[in-house]
């Protein structure tokens, strides 16, 4: 269609934020992320975070 | 004869002194009697290949979801011939009740929905060895996405092959204004098919994971199918959260739960949380606020909440964040997960301005909740 533009795919991200620092940290989506769960440890503080998202965003 | 003379732009648009050129006839009568006697045709035969081509879409995106759900059964243990169950299953109706007295509709129909719903967990039960009750309600929720595209192939073909088989160049018409619609509604359903799999939240989650936030820290207790509540506190008042029982993918029994609480707790006032459709022009994740009972589906949910709440004078304040179809029954995009703190920021606002301390307040997320916890 003329009107109609191609859109992009959106590629699943997890934002972690660290229950200590408040550092948020975003990574690609892996199966058994869920939302408010722990995450991997804290890069800068070594605590642990949280999933604070999921989301997708479309690849640029 | 001199050809580069006979089809100058002189000659054709007539501006030439010699108008009696007799090429130049045929030139311009052929068309005219081709358009006027068989124009319609011409336009039949166009249009049908646009739709032709819609229907090969269709059944190709219900072959290949057919084909994920089938797949996705293998790696969890289906028992048997799960292709022939899930055969049978896409053909599966409902015979909505008699309206032609409306009065007492609603409990028909939501005995009607319950006693489907019911039928198809079973089902899906059957359909693989020792199953979670989150994998349960993602291949539910896969069955759902398979039998509308099902549908959809099967409605826009019958309305095509019927315009054909008839000539009917009328009735082919609204199908052709109508196609769009479809087709974007399918492409939904299809992209919905990655999240449901790899149980990622979804557009419809926002109501849920703003709901599920607020609850993090709280007691969670069961009130109805798959449906959670909990008690919280804010500036002296009481808060009751409810939503339902993630990270399944499920939409629980808002209705029912609704109705228990008021009943129990009398709330003094009722705030629902939502994804709505967008208006076209309108940016995804607005958030809007607003009066009434916010919740999607057939309506039976819808009927229960404002039965309840106005038995018992209660106010419902809605709050909606607006996406696309697509958005909504795929993976969350940045910008609806990103309105969330703003909306729990609107609810407190709504909250404070509406409400005196001491007074109670429940707070409903409506959606999927599938990736959402509690």
């Amino acid at each position: 269609m003329i009107f109609s533009k191609k859109e992009k795919p959106l590629v699943a991200h997890t934002i972690e934020k660290c229950l200590q620092c408040k550092k948020e940290n975003k990574r690609p989506f892996k199966e058994g992320d869920t939302l408010f769960t722990q995450g991997q440890v804290c890069t800068s503080c070594k605590d642990q975070t949280s999933i604070l998202k999921i989301f997708g965003q479309a690849i640029e | 004869m001199n050809y580069t003379e006979l089809f100058s732009v002189d000659n054709l648009f007539g501006s030439g002194s010699d108008s009696s050129n007799p090429i130049m006839w045929i030139i311009w009568i052929v068309p005219i009697v081709l358009f006027v006697f068989y124009g319609q045709r011409i336009q039949l035969m166009v249009t049908s290949g646009e739709i032709n081509k819609a229907i090969e879409k269709l059944n190709r995106y219900k072959d290949e979801t057919k084909k994920e759900l089938l797949d996705y059964l293998q790696k969890s243990k289906s028992t048997g011939d799960v292709s022939k169950k899930v055969d049978g299953y896409l053909e599966y109706f409902t015979i909505m009740p008699v309206d032609m007295d409306p009065n007492g509709i609603m409990p028909k129909i939501k005995h009607l929905l319950r006693s489907r719903e019911d039928y198809t967990r079973k089902q899906v039960l059957s359909l693989a060895q020792d199953i979670t009750p989150f994998e349960a309600s993602k291949i539910q929720n896969l069955l759902e996405v398979v039998t509308s595209l099902n549908l959809l192939h099967k409605i826009v073909r019958h309305l095509f092959l019927t315009a054909k088989k008839q000539n009917n160049f009328p009735l082919i018409l609204p199908l052709q204004m109508m196609l769009p619609f479809i087709m974007e509604q399918a492409e939904a359903l299809k992209g919905a098919v990655s999240a449901l799999k790899a149980g990622q939240p979804i557009g419809d989650g926002i109501g849920p994971m703003v709901v599920g936030k607020m609850m993090l820290r709280s007691q969670k207790t069961p009130i109805g199918l798959e449906t959670v509540y909990a008690e919280s506190d804010y500036e002296d008042r009481k808060l009751y959260l409810l939503k339902a029982e993630g990270p399944a993918a499920t939409v629980g029994r808002p209705g029912d739960a609704v109705e228990i609480l008021v009943e129990q707790k009398k709330p003094d006032l009722i705030i629902m949380v939502d994804a709505g459709l967008k208006l076209e022009g309108e940016t995804s994740g607005t958030i809007a606020q607003g009066f009434g009972a916010a919740i999607g589906g057939i309506g039976t949910d819808r009927f229960q909440i404002e039965e309840t709440a106005t038995k018992h004078n209660i106010p419902v304040y809605a709050i909606v964040i607006k996406q696309s179809i697509k958005e909504a029954i795929t993976l969350m995009t940045k910008e609806i997960a990103d309105k969330s703190d703003e909306v729990e920021a609107q609810i407190h606002s709504m909250i404070t301005e509406n409400t005196t301390q001491g007074q109670s307040i429940l707070i409903v997320g409506v959606g999927n909740t599938l990736g959402v916890p509690q």
